[in-house]
């Protein structure tokens, strides 16, 4: 999963990238409004955490501008400010969750999956596709009842396809996804991956659609 | 009850009315009574001229006693009726004559004052015995049996008589009575009428300011908005648009506020996230350069968090509110050199040089820990945004106007529109780096308020840094 980090204090924005890696979210960390703005325009994130205050552009301004767009990524922001007014009118422009900080890590991640559940329009927070579970909470998945051991990339490859069962995703987004910008991407890494998940799961899992990416079809 | 403007008015306005209606209705009687004087006393010398022209020439046939018998026989005046009953008419003239006719009276005396004949009702005593004893024709006012009379002197010359004809002030009275009553009664009955008029005009024109009352009830802090002057008259305008200002100023306060408690609220709150999430990261992690570093940051941050509660701290210390300062001579430039000592190893670790230059022998009068505060808060300023390798002069000039102490970076300089804005307590501006607590220009402005001095930024127009510049008056400077 790959999302977006929009925190202009720099202790906070380190400590959220790190503590957001653990989980195996894969993190793009942007300092001001305006970049975020710039990014959220040109890549795809699944989530995006927004500070609401960011140099040059508010986190707010950001909000409305990506929503008049039409660009839909679950937004959820962070912000110093408490008051009821300042909650709802957050929510109102477009935000999907609100925290106040100070917060805690393991809620943040429960919120993230949730948003994340809700963004693939799954009611339970278990993923199911035929004899395969997946727990996003404890990064378990398992087989026809048996425990299956995945790495952090094949489990996130796997959660990725399987909250977009259907759906052919581009080799590119699944780079992303895994690497982020910064990451160094290996010419063939993410063959790899998805043979050792056919391996794991079985052949017919996961499709290859020539030229274009991969599907876990329905 | 005076404090109602309806009220007020009302009864200034009646009190008005009845002065003017009475000096009228004066007025008016005065006039009534001398018109009614002239035609009376008009008639008063045609009645003496005619007895004089009638009975004088009687007088000449038949002897005075004789002739008296024969007016006394003749008439029969009617009883008068009750007094106050005067104005029914009807009682008083009767066949046979007028009561009044006993108010009216002549009497004809000769030249030696012997009583010649009168009229019936005529008193005994000469009705004006001045008149009759000095031989003097004309008008006089006398007082016979208690009553007023006017009388009307008349000297026949060939025979030798005097001719007096009276008439009693009540009749002209009664008369001049009447016509003020007619006078009066108009007002009495239109005075109510006018005051329940003047009552409803006056709340009507005092509608407009029930309006702006509504309105004005209708404000609420969240709801500030200004009032619509259009509708209301001239004479409130002045309220509504000096309420309109109290309602702007009041919305600046407002929003100022909530400012300050966002920027706050993001100033206090956003450390304490980064510590949080720094050590549940430490906690976490399995990885031992990951947890040391995470370690670190927590230091870095309770450090921030340190320097954070410092600034609060001296921000409430030197609040103006609960200051008196010991005040004390100060050679400025020997204190500047000190503090620009404790802050030249930050300086020196961007390799910028610090330059003090100017007056070495000028004083202020304050305390030396607020001095110092101020200094050293817009030293660090200076050093914070300037880039490595550039120079900080502070200068020390005396002039007419004061002392100034000013202090010029090679910095970005700071945008004109957020001049005014940079003094205000947690606000940062845009794009800066956030290592400080936003609160270090809040305890410069503090500062140089409480030592009566003032602070003034804007940007140097030659280097493009900034210009801070502390003008102690002349009234504390030496």
């Amino acid at each position: 999963m790959r999302l977006l980090l929009v925190e202009d204090d720099e202790m906070l924005g380190d400590g959220l990238k790190v503590g957001l890696k653990q989980q195996g979210y894969t993190v793009e960390w942007l300092r001001d409004g305006e970049s975020a703005e710039r990014a959220l325009n040109h890549n795809t994130f699944d989530i995006v955490i927004l500070d609401l205050g960011l140099p040059r552009l508010s986190g707010l301004d950001v909000l409305k501008s990506i929503r008049k767009r039409g660009i839909a990524t679950p937004v959820l922001v962070l912000t110093a400010r408490d008051a009821v007014h300042d909650r709802v009118n957050g929510l109102d422009s477009g935000a999907d969750d609100y925290m106040i900080k100070p917060f805690d890590l393991d809620e943040l991640h429960a919120r993230l999956r949730a948003l994340h559940r809700r963004q693939s329009q799954q009611t339970e927070p278990e993923l199911k596709h035929g004899a395969i579970v997946l727990n996003p909470a404890s990064h378990q998945v398992s087989k026809q009842g048996r425990l299956v051991k995945l790495s952090k990339s094949e489990f996130m490859l796997l959660h990725y396809l399987l909250s977009r069962v259907g759906n052919v995703i581009p080799r590119s987004r699944l780079e992303e996804m895994l690497y982020g910008w910064e990451g160094e991407i290996e010419s063939n890494a993410l063959e790899v991956f998805i043979h050792h998940l056919r391996k794991k799961l079985g052949q017919k899992l996961i499709r290859t659609i020539r030229g274009i990416g991969y599907v876990i079809e329905k | 009850m005076l404090n109602s403007i309806r009220k007020r008015l009302l009864i200034t306005i009646l009190f008005i009315i009845i002065v003017v209606g009475v000096i009228t209705l004066i007025k008016s009687f005065q006039d009534a009574r001398y018109e009614v004087q002239e035609l009376f006393d008009a008639q008063l010398a045609q009645s003496a001229r005619s007895i004089q022209a009638q009975v004088l020439y009687e007088l000449s046939n038949i002897d005075p006693a004789t002739f008296q018998k024969i007016l006394d026989n003749q008439a029969s005046i009617p009883q008068p009726h009750n007094a106050g009953d005067d104005h029914n008419n009807g009682h008083e003239a009767t066949p046979y004559g007028h009561e009044y006719e006993r108010k009216i009276a002549f009497q004809i005396w000769d030249q030696d004052k012997k009583h010649i004949i009168h009229s019936v009702a005529a008193p005994a005593a000469p009705l004006s015995k001045f008149s009759l004893d000095n031989k003097q024709p004309g008008y006089s006012d006398e007082r016979l049996n208690e009553q007023s009379w006017r009388v009307f002197t008349l000297l026949d010359n060939n025979r030798q008589y005097i001719i007096q004809v009276g008439e009693q002030y009540e009749v002209r009275d009664e008369l001049t009575n009447k016509i003020s009553r007619r006078l009066i009664m108009p007002s009495m009955i239109s005075l109510p009428i006018l005051a329940l008029m003047i009552w409803i005009g006056i709340g009507r024109g005092l509608a407009p300011l029930l309006k702006v009352t509504r309105e004005v009830s209708l404000r609420a802090p969240e709801y500030l908005e200004s009032i619509d002057t259009g509708p209301i008259p001239t004479e409130i305008q002045p309220l509504a648009q000096a309420l309109n200002k109290l309602l702007l100023r009041l919305k600046e306060a407002l929003l100022k506020e909530r400012r300050f408690t966002d920027d706050a609220a993001h100033e206090l709150r956003t450390p304490l996230a980064a510590l949080k999430t720094q050590a549940q990261v430490a906690i976490r992690s399995t990885n031992a350069k990951e947890q040391n570093k995470a370690l670190c940051q927590i230091l870095l941050g309770v450090d921030r968090a340190t320097h954070l509660v410092e600034q609060m701290l001296t921000l409430a210390r030197y609040s103006p509110e609960n200051n008196k300062l010991a005040l004390t001579r100060i050679p400025l430039y020997k204190l500047t050199a000190e503090v620009l000592a404790l802050h030249t190893p930050n300086a020196l670790k961007k390799n910028i040089e610090l330059i003090l230059s100017g007056n070495e022998q000028v004083h202020v009068k304050g305390e030396q820990t607020v001095l110092s505060i101020l200094f050293g808060n817009l030293i660090d300023n200076a050093i914070k945004y300037s880039s490595e390798n550039s120079h900080i002069n502070v200068t020390i000039v005396k002039e007419k106007s004061g002392i100034f102490w000013t202090i010029t970076d090679e910095g970005p300089g700071i945008d004109p529109e957020l001049q005014e804005r940079v003094f205000d307590r947690f606000y940062r501006i845009i794009g800066n780096e956030s290592s400080g607590s936003g609160l270090g220009l809040a305890i410069v402005k503090q500062c140089s308020d409480l030592l009566k001095a003032s602070i003034n930024i804007r940007n140097s127009s030659s280097q493009g840094g900034m210009i801070a510049e502390v003008l102690f008056p002349e009234s504390i400077a030496e």
